[in-house]
């Protein structure tokens, strides 16, 4: 199945629970949704058949500071049906919240907590959101764009 | 500082042999762990109650670094992310980089890209038969696995140089063409090391003490194995098909003709098996990709200084030594990348060594941790 007719079925299988679904350029096929509609949407592409998928292959998330939103990113993998999937969710950059997918897949638990650890975004009913590359005294989240370096990052003129 | 980690292990006081439970710090200077990784043991008598991984002592930031770099200086520090397979995360950069940019590679680049990827998987399972039989023990097989590993780098150094960071894999091609002498030598080396492997597993396969060590020790099934994110030979060891190179072909791994190596018991020795069994498809691989190896250009004609478009994104996933290797790139139309993501095999298979470990003995983490081929740089970045 190509990923314009991947698109269209997904169109049509999640008509009210999807933003919106696109092809990009480079070919990946991106799933759009708010927070309201992230869970049960997952669950959904896991569960049910002809997208079973399976694999949660990453989750990461991408700060946009002028836009005052944090994205999460989570891409999927179908073993059964080989295909690629890439959900994304806005957050609100000050206060950022979001459900954890530890539910539907277990590999998110430490997924979430390295974006939390990073990010500073907090996913609700997770079973350990600790720090997980960073001291667990630690203050500030290192991958926001606005993260005070400390003189540690030289940039290259 | 206190260590607020330990004080949060909380002991129930219950113990089976009327003794004290008690807590045991493994790392992160442990001689027989890989790298610097520190495991927090919870311990009744010799019986494991709770491993609790803790990460971070490796971690370098690479990602963030990685988003002050030009996407050709990034390719330096992707040989950081897994310096025993370096190859391999070149590659998945460099392929990642390419896609977003809408850059293909000429043949020749892609056929030695095969032969060194699949030279470099040849090296890292040594390593790692080496360093999982010393785990549990046998510190023979290390230095046999040294021994043939030297030879792979020694065909790395001919060619780019250096034997453990290679930066040779680059965006659009490779570093430089391969010396006259090198497909001789490699053919050479492939049929030297062939008979090698019966050898390795002559040691350990059906050896009693590595069997009793391995066999039915961390059994993964593969519902479970799927759904906390085991992927790479590790999962292949539980019978689950999931090798990138079959499901989604990159470079011309549809044109050459190799197995999947599946096993289905999903414990150490199945695990250790799968990669064995790689080793014998990697050879075949590295001859087809020699035989279609033909005169070239290495390098793709790009642009002097690489952007990639405004608003573009691109997760491209490749098979690593140790398992599914993906890099997630977001390009803002300028010479350097806004968001670099690795997602490391280590990082996820890590993540079940607490509950594999659950109720055995102290020894089995090590050929737990061992047979899931975990490197330390990877898991903490």
């Amino acid at each position: 199945m190509t990923n314009d007719e991947l698109k269209s079925k997904l169109e049509a299988d999640f008509k009210d629970q999807v933003q919106s679904v696109v092809v990009t350029a480079q070919k990946e096929l991106v799933i759009t949704a708010t927070v309201a509609q992230y869970l049960s949407l997952c669950k959904q592409l896991r569960d049910k058949s002809g997208y079973e998928m399976n694999h949660l292959s990453s989750l990461t998330a991408v700060d946009y500071p002028k836009e005052n939103k944090i994205t999460v990113v989570s891409h999927l993998w179908s073993y059964k049906n080989c295909f690629q999937l890439t959900v994304k969710v806005d957050v609100d950059r000050g206060n950022s919240s979001i459900p954890t997918l530890f539910g539907i897949w277990a590999s998110a638990n430490w997924f979430e907590r390295e974006v939390f650890d990073l990010y500073g975004v907090v996913f609700e009913g997770h079973p350990n959101l600790r720090r997980i590359m960073m001291p667990d005294d630690y203050q500030k989240f290192p991958l926001r764009k606005d993260f005070a370096d400390d003189g540690f990052i030289v940039k290259p003129s | 500082m206190t260590d607020l980690l330990l004080s949060q292990v909380k002991l129930s006081g219950e113990s089976q042999f009327g003794t004290d439970e008690y807590v045991v710090n493994m790392g992160p200077q442990h001689p027989a762990t890989h790298g610097v990784l520190r495991l927090i043991v919870k311990l009744d008598g010799e019986t494991v109650k709770e491993t609790i991984p803790v990460l971070g002592y490796l971690h370098r930031s690479i990602e963030k670094i990685s988003e002050n770099r030009t996407y050709p200086q990034c390719i330096t520090y992707t040989d950081r992310v897994d310096y025993v397979s370096a190859m391999s995360v070149n590659l998945a950069f460099a392929l990642a980089t390419e896609r977003l940019m809408g850059i293909e590679a000429p043949a020749r680049a892609q056929w030695l890209r095969m032969v060194f990827v699949e030279l470099q998987r040849l090296a890292s399972h040594l390593l790692w038969m080496g360093a999982f039989a010393g785990d549990i023990g046998a510190l023979t097989p290390f230095l046999y696995g040294l021994r043939e590993r030297e030879r792979i780098l020694d065909l790395f150094e001919m060619t780019c140089g250096q034997r453990l960071t290679y930066n040779y894999i680059r965006i659009g091609g490779v570093m430089i063409d391969v010396l006259p002498e090198f497909v001789p030598k490699c053919r050479a080396f492939l049929d030297y090391f062939e008979p090698k492997i019966a050898e390795y597993e002559g040691l350990l396969t059906y050896n009693p003490i590595f069997l009793e060590r391995t066999k039915g020790v961390g059994v993964i099934s593969p519902e479970v194995g799927i759904n906390a994110g085991i992927c790479g030979p590790s999962l292949r060891g539980s019978g689950v098909s999931c090798d990138v190179r079959k499901q989604q072909p990159y470079l011309f791994y549809d044109q050459v003709k190799f197995n999947e190596c599946l096993e289905t018991a999903g414990d150490c020795w199945s695990r250790y098996k799968v990669r064995m069994n790689e080793m014998r498809e990697s050879i075949s691989i590295i001859r087809q990709s020699l035989d279609r190896l033909e005169p070239g250009p290495i390098e793709a004609k790009m642009p002097p200084v690489l952007k990639a478009p405004t608003n573009s994104e691109i997760y491209s996933r490749i098979e690593s030594s140790r398992g599914e290797m993906g890099v997630y790139l977001v390009g803002d139309g300028t010479a350097k990348p806004w968001k670099v993501k690795y997602r490391c095999a280590s990082f996820s298979n890590l993540y079940l060594l607490d509950e594999l470990t659950r109720g055995w003995k102290v020894a089995d983490i090590m050929a737990v941790l061992g047979s899931l081929d975990m490197i330390v740089p990877e898991v903490d970045r």
